[in-house]
């Protein structure tokens, strides 16, 4: 049996539940991704048949995607669902890695019998991540025809929507949630105060990663000239400012202007309102924004890594 | 020797007690303040409302609108502090619970310590009642909180909230949290590990969660009854459809047959047909108490059952 199979097989033996509940994860949002993808095209087909564009079919004329009632709670869930597995699978198979090693004691044994820590913890780690970021990757493939599906006008790859949902954004997400929570396991030394304390990390890894979202290539201002959805379609609206007489002023002071603002009257103040601009990132910078982000994270993830190597060497076995 | 085994069972789990316990009391206190500022801030606004000038007729303005920003914030993030309340039973059951008797399996100290002990029964007594205990106890501290944030809210003032964040409120929050303890525990006996234990109790407890729902939505439909209502009366209930009283005869008409009768339908200013008064369907929210009893009997029953199933893996399971 060669050293690979071994490992495949150790990983196997010891994280059976959790990557027994990933793949179901994975496969159960997959599927769902996959059917709601082919309702969308089978109703698509039949818009390009219609003589008159109306609902489900109106939609494609009006924002670039249909009108489906029928489908809408469930596409919501699934895409909340596919935007938040990256990070439960990344805490749910990093976690036992190390904590459960810890916790039983058997790290006294496996570490000392090992030829080097790191190439034990190369061993535990590699194949529970190839595994991890297969079924990731599974997900994120069905996210990215759910994305092409229900924005049929538009090439999924000049679209902000569904950022992080589809394609590399959650691949890479989950490398780095999985060697953070590892490194949680490794610090705590117990699964589930691991697992707790992994998933608050996971979370603000999460929030950050939002609150970064648009600062990763510098927006534009957004064109004024915005009637429909369709005009602005695959942008993304990152920020609003207001100007007034081409000086920026606070958002406070547009508040305070527009409140004043009589809508049925004379209008005396009609020269002082502010003018609002938007500042968006073009659907073609789509492509930039996902290289940067995944490298940024994709780098956190390997100094993190190499941490993990270090306090794997220093720590004390028990 | 009682208090020694309690000092025992919550000592086992300290870091999990310490951050869960600390995460429930931040929500408890966020709940709290908030009702607190809520009250504080519309007492402010009904004072402007009292020394304002009597309102000129057709103005929609309102002539306090200082306090509206604060109150939306103060609704904003009363609205968090709800889902804090809503997820604490199910965090605190399933991370308290699931650990009791699965880590001693994990860590295999189940055998020395159910050979020490007079009984497995009373071993898993003394292990898992000060848990459960303090499970119920932080649930409905943040329930208690709950409760007092939902009767703060401005448009509840002098009403009854009725079924108004039933999930978020009340002394239900901590039979929930024993429910899912119940579970928890239940889990982690019959599988005898932590994290597998989690994920298969986190299902149980959705199904569970599933089937109270459905079986508790159906008696409210059962219980729903016909109740006139004037157009400026405000009620408060859950409702499940509404229909038209003819005022003279007394007849309960829909929509599509007041149509049927009279396609030119002429209405009031309140879009009411005219003869006619508004009937929902509807269970009152004075029955709210009645239904809580309901719901909490059924979450009692699965953790009583739980409890048993727990009892039971313990004492025929191998160490």
């Amino acid at each position: 049996m060669t050293a690979t199979r071994r490992a495949f097989l150790l990983a196997w033996r010891l994280q059976r539940w959790e990557i027994v509940a990933v793949a179901i994860a994975a496969g159960a949002l997959s599927l769902v991704a996959l059917q709601l993808a082919f309702r969308f095209d089978e109703l698509v087909a039949g818009c390009r048949a219609a003589a008159v564009m109306v609902a489900p079919c109106g939609g494609l004329d009006f924002a670039g995607t249909i009108y489906d009632t029928a489908n809408q709670e469930k596409l919501y869930l699934v895409r909340q669902g596919l935007a938040v597995f990256p990070f439960a699978a990344g805490v749910l198979l990093g976690v036992p890695l190390l904590a459960r090693e810890l916790e039983h004691g058997t790290a006294q044994l496996a570490w000392p019998l090992a030829r080097s820590r790191a190439r034990w913890l190369a061993l535990r780690l590699l194949p529970v991540v190839l595994i991890g970021l297969v079924l990731v990757t599974a997900a994120a493939i069905a996210g990215q025809v759910l994305a092409r599906s229900e924005w049929p006008v538009i090439s999924p790859d000049a679209n902000f929507e569904g950022y992080g949902e589809r394609g590399i954004p959650p691949v890479a997400r989950f490398g780095v949630v999985f060697v953070a929570s590892a490194l949680v396991a490794l610090w705590i030394g117990r699964q589930l105060p691991a697992l707790l304390v992994a998933g608050i990390l996971a979370g603000a890894i999460g929030t950050g990663l939002s609150i970064a979202h648009g600062s990763w290539v510098e927006p534009v201002e957004g064109n004024p000239e915005v009637f429909q959805p369709i005009d602005s379609l695959g942008d993304m609206n990152v920020d609003v400012r207001y100007r007034l007489n081409g000086n920026w002023i606070s958002d406070e002071e547009a508040g305070d202007r527009f409140s004043t603002f009589d809508l049925e009257g004379d209008n005396p103040n009609a020269a002082e309102l502010p003018e609002q601009v938007i500042y968006v990132l073009h659907g073609e910078r789509y492509p930039e924004v996902v290289v940067r982000e995944s490298a940024a994270v994709v780098a956190g993830g390997l100094g993190l890594l190499l941490l993990l190597l270090l306090m794997v060497q220093r720590r004390r076995p028990g | 020797m009682m208090l020694r085994a309690i000092r025992l069972a919550l000592s086992l789990q300290r870091f999990e007690l310490r951050l869960l316990l600390g995460a429930t009391l931040l929500v408890t206190v966020a709940a709290l303040a908030l009702a607190w500022q809520t009250r504080v801030v519309r007492e402010e606004q009904l004072a402007c409302y009292r020394a304002a000038p009597p309102a000129v007729e057709g103005s929609l303005d309102s002539p306090c609108p200082e306090q509206d920003p604060t109150l939306e914030l103060l609704n904003d993030a009363s609205a968090f502090a709800k889902v804090g309340v809503l997820g604490t039973p199910f965090v605190l059951g399933l991370f308290l619970g699931v650990p009791i008797v699965a880590r001693e399996i994990e860590a295999r100290t189940a055998s020395l310590a159910w050979s020490l002990s007079r009984s497995r029964r009373r071993w898993l007594l003394l292990r898992a009642a000060p848990v459960l205990a303090v499970v119920a106890l932080a649930s409905l501290a943040a329930g208690l909180a709950g409760d007092v944030l939902t009767h703060a809210a401005p448009w509840f003032e002098g009403s009854d909230p009725g079924f108004e964040d039933s999930w978020s409120r009340g002394p239900l929050v901590a039979v929930r949290g024993m429910a899912v303890g119940g579970i928890g525990l239940a889990i982690g006996a019959l599988l005898g590990r932590q994290l597998p234990g989690l994920l298969a109790g986190g299902l149980v407890t959705i199904a569970l969660v599933a089937v109270v729902t459905i079986t508790i939505d159906g008696w409210m439909r059962d219980a729903a009854e016909p109740i006139a209502v004037g157009p400026e009366q405000v009620i408060s209930g859950k409702i499940y459809g509404s229909d038209y009283r003819d005022d003279a005869t007394g007849e309960i008409v829909s929509d599509e047959e007041l149509y049927l009768a009279d396609g030119e339908m002429r209405t009031d200013e309140y879009g009411i047909p005219l003869g006619m008064t508004q009937v929902y369907y509807m269970v009152p929210g004075t029955r709210y108490g009645e239904f809580v009893l309901r719901e909490s009997a059924l979450f009692l029953v699965a953790a009583l059952l739980a409890s048993g199933v727990a009892v039971a893996a313990v004492s025929v399971r191998r160490p």
